[in-house]
C-alpha cells in the first residue's frame, strides 16, 4: 500500500483557481500564520487596503 | 521515545517495579546490549499481569482521564512512576499529576476502547450509535487536517469581520471630523457625497463671485420679501420720468418762409458785424445776377471802386443803380441780423438747459420707494454740470448778453470747444440716466404684473433656493480641503469594503471546498480501510465498508460520519464473527495510521489479535510492522504467544519484554535474543543473595526473578511455548534431552510447590501480613537453583 504522503496543502491554496486575479492576490498576502493585526498591516504595505495612515506602501514613499 | 519506565510504585498492580534492579544495564550483556526500550517493543504477559496497567499508564500520559489507582494493599502509601525519554528528559507521576505534559497526545491506542469508540460495540447487538458516528467525525477532522481547514476559514471570517469592523471605524470617525463642520451648514454626509462631481469642479478663485452673487441673491430676497409683504405699495407705485432730451447746437430756424435747422456756431455769431452783414446779406443775393457774384467777390478789396465796374464811383454816376442794390442789400442785412439774434437766442437756451439741469424731486422720491421692492445693480446718476463747466457756461452766456447788446460788434472768447464738450457729456449723462429710468420702469411693470399673477412666490422660492446653492458652494469651496479629504477616505473606504467582500467570497468558497474535501477525505478513508480489511483478511473482500458523513462546520456537532458493513448490499454488522470484527477494526486502525499527520507519535497495540487464527495473526505482524515503520516508536502488548513469534520475526529492530506479576508486583522484563543470558545473570544474582539486604524491595524484586527465571524457562525452554509451528516446539523440546525431562518430572511438586510461592502463596500478599520473609524466599531461590533445571 502507497504511504499517505503527509497533508501540507492549505484549504485557501486549493481555491486559488477559482478565483480573480485581485483575490487571488489578496490569498497571497494573508499569512495565516499571523494575527489579525499583522495581517491588515500586510495588506496595507501591499496596498490591499487603505485606513490613510503609514502602513501604506505609497504613502510610505 | 520512551527509553524506559524507570520506577513504578503503588500504581495499580506496580506496587514496586524499578527497571534497573530488573533489567541489565547497557553492557553487562554483551550478546544484546541494548537493554531500553527500542523503536518497537513487544511485550509479552499472560491476562493478569499487568499489561493493561501499563498501557494505561500510557493513556494517562496521553492525556486521557484515567484513573492510576493505587495498589490496594498500600492505600496509604505514595504514588510515583518515572519515565525516560530518549533525550534523558524525564516525566514524573507524583500526587496523581504528570510533572509535564511532554507525552500529551503522543500514543495511538489500539484496545477495546479504541474499537467501541470509533468501530463498533463488542458486545452483542449494539448497532451503530450517534456517538460513536460523532466520535469518527471527529476523528476524520483530526486525520484529514480539517481543523487546520477549519482554523482557515474562521481566519477568513474573523479577518473580514475585523476589517469590516475596522474600515467602520475608519469612516465613522472621519464622519465624525466632517459631520463637524458640515452640520452647522444642515448639510449631510448623503449630499455630500451627492455633490461630490460638483464640489470636486468647484474653484477657490470663485469664492469672491459666488459671495457678491450670494450678497445679491439676498438683497433680492428682501425685496420680494418686502414686496409680499406690502402688496398695495406695489400697485401704487410710480413710474420714474425721463429728463430732459439731449443738448444740442441746431436751432429750428425759417428761413424763405421754410423752416430748417440751422446749426448755431458761437464764433460765427459772434464775429457778426457790419461787412461781415453785408457780405452775409451778398452771399443772399449771389445767384441773382452773376455779375453781383463776381461784385461781391471784389467788394473787400476795392472800396470805392464799382465792384461791376471798376470804375471809381463819384459823381453820382450809377448811384441810382448802387441805390437799388443798397436796398436789396438793407433788408438782407436786417433779416441777417435777426437770424444772428434768434441763433443767440437759441444758443442761450441750451446754455441755460445745461446750466440748470437736475433730477426731479419726484424721481427722488419714487426711487426711494422702489428700492425697497427692487434690486437695482445700479444707483440713479447725479445729473449735474460741474463747478468748472458751469464757469465755461455762465462765461458763453455773458458772451451772449454783450453780443446782443452791441450786435454788430465782434465778441471774443467764446469756448466753444469745451462747451461742445461740456454738451457731450450732459448728454451722455442723460443718457444713461434715462436709460436707467427706462430699465427700471420695465422692473417695476414687470413687478406689478409678477405681483397680479401670483408669481412672487414662486420667485422668492427660487430665490431662496439659488441662495441656499450659492451657500453651499461658498461652504464647499471654503472648507474644500476637508471634504476632498473625507472623499478620499471614503474612495479607500469602498476599497475596503471590496476587500471585506472578495473575504466573504472566499469565506464561501473555502466553505464549499472543506465539505467536498472532507467527503472526498471519507471516501479516500474508506477505501483504505476495505483494502486493509482484504490485506488482512482477503476472505473478507466480499463485504462492503460504508460510511455516510456530512460536515456542518457551524452546528453543535459538526460531523458525522456513519459506518456499516454490508453483504449483497444488505447490513451485516450484527452477524459478524468476533474475528470479523476485529479484522475490520484492526484495519480502521491501519487507515487511521495512514492518514495521521504526526509520524512521531507512539502505537501502542493493545492485544490486537485475540480472535484471530494462526493466518490473521501473520498477516496482522506484516501489516503493523509496515504500518508502523514510519511512526516514533511501537509497543505491542499481547498475550498470544504465536502473535507475539510473528512480531519477533518480522520486526528485525526490536526488544523484547515479559511483564510477570508476582502478585506482589507487576514488572517489566527485559528478554535478550539469547534468554540463557537473563537466566544466568539472575541466577548469579540468586547466588549472593546472602551478601544482599533483605529489605521489602529485595523481596519483591528477587521474587519477581524468581517466577521469570521459573516459568519462562520452563515454558520456553522446556516446552517450546513460543515456537511458531510443530515442528519448531519439537526441535526445542528436543534439544532439552531426555534427562532434563526426568528431573522436571521427578522435581514437579517442588517446582508447583515454588510456582504457588510466587504466584499465590507466600510472595503473591508479601507483605501484608507478614506471610513471608527474606528467608523465607531465599530457601525457595535455594530450592530453585537446587533443580538445576
Amino acid at each position: 500500500m502507497e504511504k499517505e504522503s503527509k497533508k501540507e496543502i492549505k484549504l485557501i491554496d486549493l481555491i486559488k483557481n477559482q478565483v480573480k486575479t485581485d483575490e487571488k492576490k489578496l490569498i497571497e498576502s494573508i499569512d495565516f500564520e499571523k494575527n489579525n493585526e499583522e495581517i491588515i498591516q500586510d495588506l496595507a504595505k501591499h496596498n490591499i487596503l487603505n485606513f490613510g495612515d503609514s502602513q501604506n506602501n505609497d504613502k510610505k514613499s | 521515545m520512551i527509553k524506559k519506565v524507570d520506577k513504578i510504585l503503588n500504581v495499580c498492580s506496580f506496587s514496586f517495579f524499578d527497571w534497573d534492579k530488573i533489567n541489565p544495564a547497557k553492557g553487562n550483556n554483551p550478546n544484546d546490549p541494548i537493554d531500553t526500550f527500542k523503536k518497537n517493543n513487544i511485550i509479552f504477559g499472560e491476562n493478569g499481569n499487568g499489561k493493561s496497567n501499563l498501557i494505561n499508564i500510557f493513556k494517562s500520559l496521553n492525556g486521557q482521564d484515567i484513573e492510576l489507582e493505587k495498589h490496594w494493599d498500600y492505600l496509604s502509601e505514595k504514588q510515583e512512576i518515572k519515565l525516560i525519554l530518549d533525550n534523558n528528559s524525564e516525566t514524573f507521576f507524583i500526587n496523581s499529576e504528570w510533572s509535564n505534559n511532554i507525552l500529551h497526545d503522543k500514543f495511538i491506542v489500539f484496545d477495546k476502547h479504541f474499537v467501541d469508540k470509533y468501530v463498533h460495540s463488542l458486545g452483542p447487538g449494539d448497532r451503530d450509535s450517534s456517538l460513536r458516528r460523532q466520535e469518527r467525525g471527529k476523528n476524520i477532522i483530526y486525520l484529514g487536517n480539517f481543523a487546520s481547514y477549519n482554523n482557515e476559514i474562521d481566519k477568513i471570517d474573523t479577518l473580514k469581520n475585523t476589517i469590516s469592523e475596522k474600515n467602520e471605524a475608519y469612516l465613522k470617525g472621519k464622519e465624525f471630523e466632517i459631520n463637524t463642520i458640515i452640520s452647522n451648514k444642515n448639510i449631510t454626509i448623503e449630499e455630500l457625497q451627492e455633490n461630490k462631481t460638483k464640489i470636486e469642479k468647484l474653484k477657490e478663485n470663485d469664492l469672491k463671485n459666488r459671495k457678491n452673487k450670494l450678497e445679491k441673491e439676498e438683497n433680492k430676497l428682501d425685496k420680494i420679501s418686502n414686496a409680499l409683504k406690502e402688496k398695495d405699495k406695489i400697485k401704487e407705485l410710480l413710474f420714474l420720468d425721463e429728463i430732459g432730451t439731449g443738448f444740442s447746437l441746431i436751432a429750428q430756424m425759417i428761413e424763405e418762409g421754410k423752416e430748417k435747422e440751422i446749426e448755431i456756431n458761437p464764433p460765427e455769431i459772434f464775429s457778426f458785424t457790419t461787412s461781415k452783414g453785408v457780405q452775409a446779406t451778398l452771399n443772399k443775393i449771389y445767384h441773382k445776377k452773376d455779375f453781383i457774384k463776381t461784385g461781391l467777390s471784389l467788394l473787400d478789396s476795392q472800396k470805392g471802386i464799382c465792384p461791376f465796374c471798376e470804375q471809381k464811383i463819384k459823381n453820382g454816376d450809377y448811384i441810382q443803380t448802387i441805390k437799388d442794390y443798397q436796398k436789396i442789400f438793407d433788408q438782407s442785412f436786417a433779416e441777417e441780423e435777426q437770424n444772428i439774434k434768434k441763433l443767440l437766442s437759441e444758443y442761450r437756451k441750451v446754455l441755460e438747459g445745461i446750466r440748470d439741469l437736475q433730477v426731479s424731486t419726484k424721481n427722488k422720491n419714487i426711487w426711494k420707494q422702489i428700492i425697497q421692492f427692487i434690486s437695482i445693480d445700479k444707483e440713479l446718476p447725479n445729473v449735474f454740470i460741474s463747478d468748472e463747466d458751469r464757469d465755461v457756461i455762465k462765461n458763453e452766456l455773458s458772451l451772449i448778453l454783450e453780443k446782443e447788446k452791441n450786435i454788430l460788434d465782434e465778441i471774443r472768447g467764446t469756448k466753444i470747444a469745451q462747451v461742445r464738450g461740456i454738451i457731450e457729456k450732459t448728454n451722455k449723462l442723460t443718457k444713461e440716466y434715462n436709460d436707467l429710468v427706462i430699465e427700471i420702469n420695465k422692473k417695476i411693470k414687470q413687478l406689478k404684473k409678477d405681483m397680479v399673477e401670483g408669481k412672487l412666490v414662486v420667485q422668492k422660492s427660487d430665490i431662496v433656493k439659488d441662495i441656499s446653492e450659492l451657500d453651499k458652494e461658498i461652504f464647499f469651496i471654503e472648507n474644500k480641503k476637508s471634504i476632498k479629504r473625507y472623499f478620499e477616505i471614503l474612495k479607500n473606504y469602498e476599497s475596503n469594503k471590496k476587500v471585506v467582500e472578495s473575504l466573504e467570497k472566499l469565506f464561501t468558497l473555502l466553505k464549499n471546498k472543506i465539505i467536498d474535501e472532507f467527503n472526498n477525505f471519507v471516501s479516500n478513508y474508506f477505501s483504505l480501510i476495505k483494502s486493509f480489511v482484504k490485506e488482512i483478511s482477503p476472505t473478507m473482500d466480499i463485504f462492503e465498508i460504508e460510511g455516510e458523513s456530512r460536515y456542518d462546520r457551524r452546528s453543535r456537532e459538526a460531523t458525522q460520519c456513519g459506518f456499516c458493513i454490508k453483504y449483497k448490499g444488505k447490513e451485516c454488522t450484527r452477524s459478524l464473527s468476533e474475528g470479523e470484527k476485529q479484522v475490520i477494526a484492526l484495519s480502521f486502525f491501519f487507515a487511521q495510521l495512514k492518514k495521521e499527520n504526526n509520524k512521531k507519535k507512539i502505537i501502542v497495540f493493545d492485544d490486537p489479535i485475540t480472535s484471530f487464527d494462526a493466518g490473521k495473526r501473520k498477516s496482522t505482524a506484516e501489516v503493523t510492522q509496515r504500518e508502523t515503520n514510519d511512526f516514533g516508536q511501537l509497543f505491542i502488548f499481547t498475550c498470544d504467544p504465536l502473535f507475539r513469534e510473528f512480531c519477533l520475526n518480522q520486526f528485525s529492530d526490536r526488544n523484547f519484554y515479559y511483564i510477570f506479576k508476582t502478585k506482589g508486583s507487576s514488572s517489566i522484563h527485559y528478554v535478550p535474543k539469547k534468554r540463557e543470558t537473563i537466566y544466568d545473570s539472575f541466577e548469579t544474582d540468586f547466588k549472593n543473595m546472602d551478601s544482599i539486604n533483605g529489605s521489602n524491595e529485595n523481596v519483591v524484586i528477587f521474587g519477581q526473578k524468581l517466577r521469570f527465571c521459573l516459568e519462562t524457562k520452563i515454558k520456553e525452554d522446556y516446552f517450546g511455548y513460543s515456537q511458531d509451528s510443530l515442528s519448531n516446539m519439537i526441535k526445542q523440546v528436543s534439544s532439552k534431552g531426555k534427562s532434563k525431562f526426568d528431573k522436571l518430572i521427578d522435581n514437579k511438586d517442588m517446582i508447583l510447590q515454588i510456582y504457588n510461592y510466587c504466584n499465590t502463596g507466600g510472595l503473591a500478599h508479601y507483605p501484608k501480613d507478614g506471610s513471608t520473609s527474606w528467608n523465607e524466599l531465599k530457601d525457595k531461590i535455594k530450592q530453585y537453583l537446587d533443580l538445576d533445571l
